[in-house]
C-alpha cells in the first residue's frame, strides 16, 4: 500500500508541474479584411469637440453643408442638398469657391494663425451661372468666447443653378472682370462630374430615457468601394444644429449605429437628431500657379427627426 | 454589420492519430472522437496528457487535454479538460476612429472557440458490445470592439470592449461492437443533443459553432494482433485512415502508425497526415505524433474567407497549424489483474461430515479453470463450506499451461468438533489465486451438508463410525474386561484375544435389548455410545459398536460386507484371534467356523465371523456368522464374485 501511495503521489505531482508548466493558449489566426468582406468598413470621427460651442457649427447648417474647407487651399465645393423633415424635403443647389493666399496668414488672438486671406478675382461661373463674391468669415473659439474673422471674399452661388445628379458641373473662371462686371478674356474652364443622387432613411427605436435607442440607416448605395459620410448631429430646441460625429463608411447602402453614439448623447440640451448623407467625388487639380485645386462635388440629404 | 458564417462544430478528430480500439495505451483513455461509446481496456485508473506544439509563425506550447479515467465493474467513466481545444480568432472588425490628431486607432475583434471539459461514461454489455454517451462543454467567446463616445467638456470617442458568450452542451451517445478480434465497429451521433448555456444576440449567433446533426461509423480491422487498419466514416463525408503495426520489444510495445484525413472544408483532398510512434507498458504509454498538413498554414487569411467557409472542427481546420504532440498515459491498477478465471464448478457429492479424513485426498468438488494470460500460471485453489469450515482450506496449487483450461480439485477438512446431526443446505465458496494478494475469481455454489450420523452407504466408511467413539469404547471395553481379570490372567495368551472377544460380545449383548429392521435407516449409523444408549440397532450400528469395543483394546476387526440381495444387504464382523491355523483346535474342532487370512507378515491368522445381531451369546453369534460367511462368502464364491467384501477397520 505505500508503493501505491508513494506512487499516486509522484504520479500528481508530475500532473500538476504538467498543468503549470503548460498555460499558454494555442496560437491565434488573424484574419485581415479584403473587398470582398461583408464587413463595413467604417471610421468615426468627433466633429465638434465642445456640443455648446458655437463656433464649431461653422460648416454645418440647415443645409447639412458639413465640409470642413482646407484653409490653404484653392478650393471649390458644388453640392446638390436635401433637407428632410416632418414628411416634407426640401432642395437646394450650392457651389462655393475660396481661393486661399498662403502668403497672407491671418493671426488671431495668442498669435495663432486663424486661417488666411482670401480673394475673389475675377469672375466664375457654375453651368454659365455667375457666382456671387462675398465676404468669407470665419468663427473661431479663444479663451471660452466665440470670435470671428474676415479672411477675405469667396464665391458663392446659392440655389441658383440646377444640380444635375450623376451628370456634370460645367466650371468656367475668367480670370479678370469688366467695369460692369463682365468676364474679360478666355476662361479656364472644366467639368466636374456630380454623384448618383444619395437618398436616405433613418429607422430609431426605443427611447432616450432608458437609453434603448437604436438607430439604423438606409441609402441607395453606388459604388461599394467609395465612401459615404454619414454625420450624426443634434439640434437644439432652438433650433441651433451641432454636428458631433463624422461616420465614414464605404457605399453598401446600410449601416447600423453603435447604440453609445445615439444613447449617450446629453439628453437635456437637444431635442433632435439630424442625420446627414454625404456622396462625394473629389478631385484634385494642379492649376498653373503651383497651388492644387480641390474640388468637392457631393450629394446631400440630411434627416431631421424628433429624438424618441 | 456581421454577415453569417458557415461555422460547423466540433467532429471526429486525433491528435494523436487514429489508432486500434484497446490495442495500445496510447488510444486515448478519454477519447470522445475516434471512440464515441468511450470504453476503455483500461483495468481501473488511468491519467492521459496531451502536450504540443503549435508551428505557427512563432511556436506555443500547451496543455491540449488532460484527463482522467476510472472503471468499475463493466462500467468505464472518463472526465476531461481540454484547455488546449481551442482555436482563436483576432482580426480588425473594419472600424477605426480618427483621433483629435488625425491619427487612427482601430476596433479589433477576437472571437475565441474552446471545448472545455467532457464527461464520458459506457457500459460493458459483453466482451463484444459495449455502449456509452460523452457530454461536452463549449464555450464560444465574441470579443468585439465598439466605439463608445464620451460627452464631458469635450467629446471624445474612446474604445469599448463587448464580450457575447454563446457556451453550450453538447451530448452524443455512441457503441462499439466486436465481433471477433479481426474486425471491430463502431457508431455514434454527431450533435445528437445541443443546449445553449445561455442565448446571445442575434448579429453574434450567426457565428456560432453550428450544431448540424451526423454520424460517425467506425471500423477497425486486424489481422493480427500486430496489426491494425481503421477508418472513420461521417456523414458529412470526412473521413479518416488509419494504420497501425505493433511489436513486442523491451518489456512493451511499440506502435507505429500513420492517420491520413479528408476534410471537405480544406484542400487538397488529404488534407494532411498524423503520424505517430508509441511505446507502452502495463503502466504507462507515451507517443510522439504530429499533424502535418499538406497546405501552407503561415498565409494571410481574409475575414471573407472565414465568413464563406468557416471551420468545422476547432482542431483541425483549414486555420490550424502543424502541431507535435506528446501524450503521456499512466495507468494505476489498484485491482489486481486476474489470471486465472471460473469456469465451472461441480460439486461432486453432499458432506458427510463423519467422514472427515475421507476429503483430505477426495475432491468434493471440481472446477474447470481457465488461465487468462499468456504464461504459465500457478493457480491456488481453496474453499470454505460456511457451517463447516472456520477458515479457507486450501487445495494443492494446479499449474496451468498458457490460455489453457485445467480442472482443479478442491478438497477440505471436517473438523472433529463438528457435532451437528440434521443436515442442511448450505453453501461454499470457492476462490482461486495466483498471488498472496486477492484472489483472481471466485464462485459460490449450494451444498447440502448431512448430519453427524449420516452415512454413504459404503460399508468401507463404518470405520469412521467405530473411529470416532473410540474413547467411549476403550472406556467400555476395559471396564468390562477388568472384572475378568483373574480369568485372563490365568488362561494362555494365545487365547486371551479370543476370550476377550467373547466376554465383550456376551456383556454387549446382555445391555441391547433389539435388533432393528436392517432396512431401516439405512443411511444412519449410531455411534457405539449411541447404540448401548439406545440399547438396539440394525446390524450397521451393532457391527460398528462390536467392531469399536474390540478395536478399543486391540483386537483386530474386519467388517464383512454382505452386498444387497433383494434390496437388502448385511454387515457383520470379523475377529482376527491372532491364533495360528494350527491353535484353531484350541477354539473348535469345526473348521468352517473360522477364516484363514494372511497378516502384513505373510502369517496365516485365524478370524471368526461374528453375527453381532445375534442378541443371545458369544457361541451362537459366531455360529451363525460362520453359517452366513460359508453360505454366501465361500460356497456361494460371494468373496470371489465380489459379493461379499471383507473390509479392515484398519
Amino acid at each position: 500500500m505505500k508503493k501505491l501511495i508513494f506512487y499516486l503521489n509522484a504520479l500528481i505531482l508530475f500532473a500538476a508541474g504538467f498543468i503549470l508548466s503548460s498555460c499558454n493558449n494555442p496560437a491565434p489566426t488573424e484574419l485581415v479584411q479584403d473587398n470582398s468582406s461583408t464587413q463595413n468598413q467604417v471610421q468615426y470621427e468627433v466633429i465638434t469637440k465642445d456640443p455648446t460651442d458655437a463656433a464649431y457649427s461653422n460648416g454645418f447648417d440647415t443645409t447639412g453643408v458639413t465640409t470642413v474647407i482646407p484653409p490653404n487651399v484653392y478650393f471649390i465645393n458644388i453640392s446638390g442638398t436635401k433637407v428632410s423633415e416632418n414628411n416634407s424635403t426640401r432642395k437646394f443647389s450650392f457651389a462655393q469657391a475660396i481661393f486661399t493666399d498662403k502668403s497672407h496668414p491671418i493671426m488671431g488672438m495668442g498669435g495663432r494663425i486663424v486661417g488666411y486671406g482670401t480673394s475673389a478675382p475675377g469672375v466664375l461661373r457654375f453651368n454659365g451661372i455667375t457666382a456671387d463674391s462675398t465676404p468669407y468669415r470665419i468663427k473661431f473659439s479663444y479663451n471660452g468666447n466665440v470670435l470671428d474673422s474676415l479672411l477675405g471674399n469667396m464665391f458663392i452661388l446659392n440655389n441658383q443653378f440646377n444640380f444635375n445628379y450623376g451628370s456634370q458641373v460645367h466650371i468656367q473662371y475668367y480670370s479678370e472682370r469688366g467695369m460692369h462686371g463682365n468676364p474679360i478674356g478666355s476662361p479656364i474652364d472644366f467639368y466636374v462630374p456630380t454623384p448618383k443622387e444619395i437618398n436616405g432613411s433613418v429607422r430609431i427605436t426605443g427611447h432616450l430615457a432608458n437609453k434603448s435607442l437604436t438607430g439604423e440607416v438606409e441609402w441607395n448605395n453606388w459604388n461599394p468601394a467609395d465612401s459615404v459620410d454619414l454625420i450624426l448631429g443634434v439640434a437644439t430646441k432652438q433650433g441651433s444644429t451641432f454636428p458631433l460625429f463624422k461616420i465614414r463608411t464605404l457605399d453598401k447602402g446600410k449601416l447600423i449605429i453603435p447604440p453609445k453614439l445615439l444613447n449617450d448623447i446629453p439628453a437635456a440640451q437637444f431635442n433632435k437628431f439630424v442625420f446627414t448623407f454625404v456622396r462625394r467625388i473629389r478631385i484634385i487639380r494642379n492649376n498653373p500657379h503651383g497651388q492644387a485645386l480641390f474640388v468637392f462635388s457631393q450629394s446631400i440629404h440630411s434627416i431631421i427627426i424628433d429624438i424618441p | 454589420m456581421l454577415s453569417a458564417a458557415n461555422i460547423k462544430a466540433q467532429s471526429s478528430f486525433e491528435l494523436s492519430g487514429y489508432w486500434l480500439p484497446g490495442n495500445s495505451s496510447t488510444t486515448l483513455l478519454n477519447s470522445f472522437e475516434s471512440n464515441p461509446s468511450s470504453f476503455s481496456m483500461l483495468k481501473d485508473w488511468g491519467l492521459t496528457m496531451l502536450y504540443g506544439s503549435d508551428f505557427s509563425s512563432s511556436v506555443t506550447s500547451n496543455l491540449y487535454l488532460i484527463s482522467l479515467s476510472k472503471r468499475l465493474g463493466n462500467n468505464f467513466i472518463t472526465a476531461r479538460y481540454t484547455p488546449g481545444y481551442q482555436k482563436d480568432f483576432v482580426f480588425n472588425n473594419g472600424q477605426s476612429i480618427i483621433l483629435h490628431d488625425s491619427t487612427t486607432q482601430s476596433l479589433d475583434s477576437k472571437f475565441s472557440y474552446k471545448e472545455l471539459f467532457g464527461l464520458g461514461f459506457s457500459h460493458k454489455f459483453s466482451d463484444k458490445f459495449s455502449a456509452g454517451f460523452t457530454v461536452r462543454y463549449f464555450t464560444q467567446d465574441f470579443n468585439q470592439e465598439s466605439v463608445y463616445p464620451i460627452f464631458s467638456d469635450t467629446l471624445y470617442l474612446v474604445r469599448e470592449s463587448n464580450d457575447e458568450k454563446a457556451d453550450f452542451w453538447r451530448g452524443d451517445i455512441g457503441l462499439n461492437y466486436s465481433p471477433s478480434d479481426f474486425i471491430s465497429l463502431s457508431l455514434s451521433t454527431q450533435n445528437l443533443l445541443t443546449a445553449n448555456a445561455n442565448a446571445v444576440d442575434p448579429q453574434i449567433s450567426q457565428y456560432e459553432l453550428k450544431s448540424d446533426k451526423g454520424v460517425l461509423a467506425g471500423v477497425s480491422i486486424s489481422p493480427s494482433k500486430y496489426l491494425g487498419l481503421n477508418l472513420l466514416y461521417e456523414t458529412n463525408r470526412d473521413w479518416q485512415i488509419g494504420f497501425n503495426n505493433f511489436f513486442e520489444a523491451f518489456n512493451g510495445n511499440f506502435g507505429i502508425g500513420v492517420t491520413a484525413f479528408h476534410d471537405k472544408y480544406q484542400s487538397p483532398y488529404i488534407a494532411g497526415i498524423i503520424p505517430a510512434i508509441t511505446y507502452s507498458t502495463k503502466l504507462f504509454g507515451i507517443s510522439l505524433s504530429g499533424v502535418k498538413y499538406f497546405s501552407n498554414r503561415n498565409i494571410v487569411h481574409t475575414f471573407s474567407g472565414f465568413q464563406n467557409t468557416g471551420i468545422d472542427n476547432i482542431i483541425n481546420n483549414r486555420y490550424s497549424f502543424d502541431k507535435a504532440v506528446l501524450t503521456l498515459t499512466f495507468t494505476l491498477n489498484t485491482i489486481p489483474e486476474r489470471s486465472v478465471e471460473f469456469l465451472d464448478v461441480n460439486i461432486l457429492n453432499e458432506i458427510f461430515p463423519i467422514l472427515s479424513d475421507h476429503y483430505l485426498d477426495k475432491p468434493f468438488a471440481i472446477a474447470k479453470v481457465i488461465n487468462l494470460t499468456s504464461h504459465v500460471v500457478n493457480a491456488k485453489p481453496s474453499s470454505k463450506i460456511e457451517g463447516l469450515d472456520n477458515g479457507k482450506i486450501e487445495s494443492p496449487v494446479v499449474t496451468i499451461l498458457p490460455h489453457d483450461t485445467a480442472e482443479v480439485p478442491f478438497f477440505t477438512i471436517i473438523p472433529s468438533s463438528y457435532e451437528k446431526k440434521k443436515a442442511g443446505i448450505s453453501y461454499v465458496d470457492f476462490y482461486l489465486s495466483t498471488t498472496n494478494q486477492s484472489p483472481d475469481d471466485q464462485s459460490q455454489k449450494p451444498i447440502l451438508i448431512n448430519g453427524i450420523n449420516a452415512w454413504d452407504g459404503k460399508v468401507v466408511n463404518l470405520r469412521y463410525f467405530i473411529k470416532k467413539d473410540y474413547e467411549y469404547s476403550m472406556d467400555y471395553a476395559k471396564n468390562v474386561l477388568s472384572r475378568y481379570k483373574s480369568e485372563l490372567d490365568t488362561m494362555s495368551y494365545a487365547l486371551s484375544i479370543f476370550y476377550k472377544a467373547k466376554i465383550l460380545f456376551n456383556n454387549f449383548v446382555s445391555n441391547l435389548v433389539y435388533a432393528a429392521n436392517p432396512s431401516a435407516e439405512a443411511d444412519y449409523v449410531q455411534f457405539p455410545h449411541e447404540t448401548m444408549k439406545l440399547k438396539g440397532g440394525n446390524c450397521d450400528d451393532l457391527s460398528v459398536c462390536y467392531s469399536s469395543l474390540l478395536e478399543s483394546v486391540g483386537i483386530q476387526t474386519a467388517l464383512v460386507d454382505y452386498k444387497p440381495v433383494n434390496g437388502i444387504g448385511h454387515v457383520n464382523v470379523l475377529v482376527n484371534t491372532q491364533l495360528s491355523p494350527e491353535q484353531a483346535r484350541l477354539i473348535t474342532k469345526n473348521d468352517s467356523k473360522y477364516f484363514i487370512r494372511k497378516n502384513e507378515e505373510g502369517i496365516d491368522e485365524i478370524w471368526i465371523p461374528v453375527e453381532t445381531t445375534s442378541l443371545t451369546n458369544f457361541g451362537k453369534a459366531w455360529d451363525l456368522g460362520a453359517q452366513k460367511f460359508d453360505d454366501d462368502a465361500l460356497d456361494n464364491l460371494g468373496l470371489a464374485k465380489g459379493n461379499v467384501q471383507i473390509v479392515d477397520v484398519y
